[in-house]
């Protein structure tokens, strides 16, 4: 019953592998163009606008300015086409553009259309639109988010092996600590050296996954974001004490400074990924004064995955570094085994 | 304290013994700011002029981190071991290093505004100044504790290069910010966040060296 715990990981990350590859992503709107005759067509993205067919909406808005949109005319479905009969002076030229559904609920497409020959009067007021509210779609499907679309599965992976690295960077720090309170070499060393040799690995994931993400999403493998740039630091420098690790040939002096390094490469870990980030402009969310995934976008399909995935990570990394510590023992014994003479 | 002290002018006497070692210093960030000048042709602009100055501090820190005396030969450090408390060793090292760090950073400053004009500092000699310091003060107490830890694993200046870049990366990129402010006129109001940042992170700094030192100075 002792293990029982290990497949649990494994069992999780197959949930989880499932899930982020078969759930469906929500309806959500793509892009506002400007089509013929001055009219304009919206783009969707999981869109059923074909079958809804004559019950669509579509309204225009600015702060607090509301407008209906005439002659919404579905070409297919996920393209949308209206006609916007703006005044000759508006109060804003950028508007929001709200498609009404009965299939896909109210979607939104934020700053969709700008005018950007209007005259403009702020104090200009637009008579008041009843604008009908619709439950969002029904069935299991991941939140849409402007940008991002179909990469939030990624969310999956990259976040949660990020919170596995830091679980097992501040396990290998606790055992830097214990192996610093005695003299000779420990099983606290040992322990250490799994931990952060596990914390490296998840490291470079966590950078391979953000890269692919970046490009994706801000259209480029790597920018100069203090989050990133802290990750790869971090990740330098849980390599170099496995560098110093195997600069020293004594094993207790070994122990020791190794453990001394792993001190300050754990606040090192804490100031470049949980306190500098907070306090300088950052495109991640949460981070920099932006909002967070779980203020808008972890809504509960997310959570049924992501908290799994996190826990999955978690399990799998502790596993793995029990595996290097009996590898390790393994050696040890065969190490110590008297030399077999040769016949 | 009085510990600190007498290791602090014992370090002073050192200097002066083995006086080649800050001469080669001084020289080593003189000629890397002369090539800087000789590379941008006499004129560059504000982002490159602060880029070339922290490249070359940067590289004058790991430089006077990773110098050797003849103390540090291990027989010494044996006899030292007997009379001398590691806290006050850690101390007196970290403070020592931020002293001879200073002077370095103040000369490549110097040297940079010679070689290459700096218009945009302006009236804010002071305050590049007090970031300089703020920062040579928490690269002193990182890089006193990574080369010493880089010794005891027999490593030289490689080793010191590899452990210390990571460590001291959350300082360069608060202090390269903080310069960029200076250098592009912003007010007092703006600037102290960072400053108080960097005294911090030296404080932190400080304060992990004098806890770990003990650790690396037992046998």
């Amino acid at each position: 019953m002792k293990g029982v715990w290990k497949p649990v990981g494994p069992l999780l990350l197959l949930y989880v592998a499932a899930m982020t590859a078969g759930v469906p992503l929500g309806p959500g709107l793509l892009e506002c163009t400007v089509v013929d005759g001055g009219a304009y067509a919206v783009r969707g993205h999981g869109t059923h606008f074909a079958d809804a067919t004559g019950t669509m909406q579509v309204f225009l808005r600015s702060g607090s300015n509301v407008m209906r949109a005439e002659n919404v005319d579905v070409r297919s479905e996920s393209v949308l086409a209206f006609e916007a009969p703006f005044p000759d002076t508006v109060p804003a030229r950028s508007w929001d553009v709200f498609v009404l559904s009965e299939v896909d609920g109210s979607l939104l497409l934020e700053n969709a259309v700008f005018l950007s020959d209007a005259v403009t009067d702020s104090s200009r007021a637009l008579p008041a639109v009843d604008v009908p509210t619709l439950s969002p779609p029904a069935g299991f499907h991941f939140p849409f988010q402007p940008r991002v679309e179909e990469t939030i599965r990624n969310l999956m992976w990259h976040v949660p092996l990020w919170f596995a690295m830091f679980v097992l960077a501040g396990m290998a720090f606790v055992a830097s600590i214990r192996q610093l309170g005695v003299p000779q070499v420990s099983a606290s060393d040992e322990h250490a050296r799994a931990a952060s040799a596990i914390a490296v690995g998840l490291g470079v994931a966590g950078l391979i996954t953000g890269s692919i993400w970046a490009r994706f999403t801000w259209g480029t493998w790597w920018v100069d974001d203090p989050q990133l740039n802290g990750a790869l630091v971090t990740t330098a420098a849980y390599g170099g004490y496995h560098i110093l690790r195997e600069s020293v040939d004594r094993p207790a002096m070994r122990a020791r400074l190794a453990a001394v390094y792993n001190v300050f490469a754990f606040v090192l870990l804490v100031i470049l990924l949980m306190i500098m980030p907070r306090f300088s402009e950052s495109l991640h969310p949460g981070k920099g004064g932006n909002p967070g995934f779980n203020t808008y976008d972890l809504d509960a399909s997310l959570r049924w995955v992501f908290y799994p995935a996190v826990l999955g990570w978690i399990l799998t990394a502790l596993w793995m570094q029990q595996l290097l510590l009996r590898m390790a023992r393994v050696r040890a014994l065969d190490a110590a085994k008297p030399m077999t003479p040769l016949p | 304290m009085n510990a600190t002290l007498a290791l602090l002018r014992y370090f002073a006497h050192r200097e002066f013994r083995e006086s080649h070692q800050l001469w080669s210093l001084m020289l080593f960030a003189l000629t890397a700011v002369y090539a800087c000048y000789r590379i941008a042709a006499g004129s560059v602009e504000v982002g490159a002029w602060v880029a070339l100055h922290w490249v070359v501090v940067l590289f004058s820190a790991f430089n006077a981190a990773s110098r050797v005396h003849a103390d540090d030969a291990p027989e010494v450090r044996t006899w030292m071991r007997g009379w001398v408390r590691p806290r006050a060793w850690a101390a007196a090292r970290s403070l020592y290093a931020t002293l001879v760090l200073g002077a370095v950073s103040a000369v490549v400053f110097l040297a940079f505004v010679v070689f290459l004009p700096a218009p945009f500092l302006e009236g804010a000699v002071l305050a590049w100044l007090a970031g300089l310091w703020a920062t040579a003060w928490a690269l002193a107490a990182l890089l006193a504790v990574v080369s010493d830890l880089a010794l005891r694993a027999g490593g030289g200046f490689g080793l010191t290069a590899v452990l210390g870049l990571p460590l001291v990366v959350p300082v360069v990129l608060v202090s390269t910010h903080y310069c960029h402010g200076v250098a592009g006129g912003l007010a007092w109001n703006g600037l102290w966040p960072d400053l108080v940042f960097l005294v911090v992170l030296a404080g932190v700094a400080h304060a992990l060296a004098a806890l770990v030192f003990p650790y690396l100075w037992a046998e």
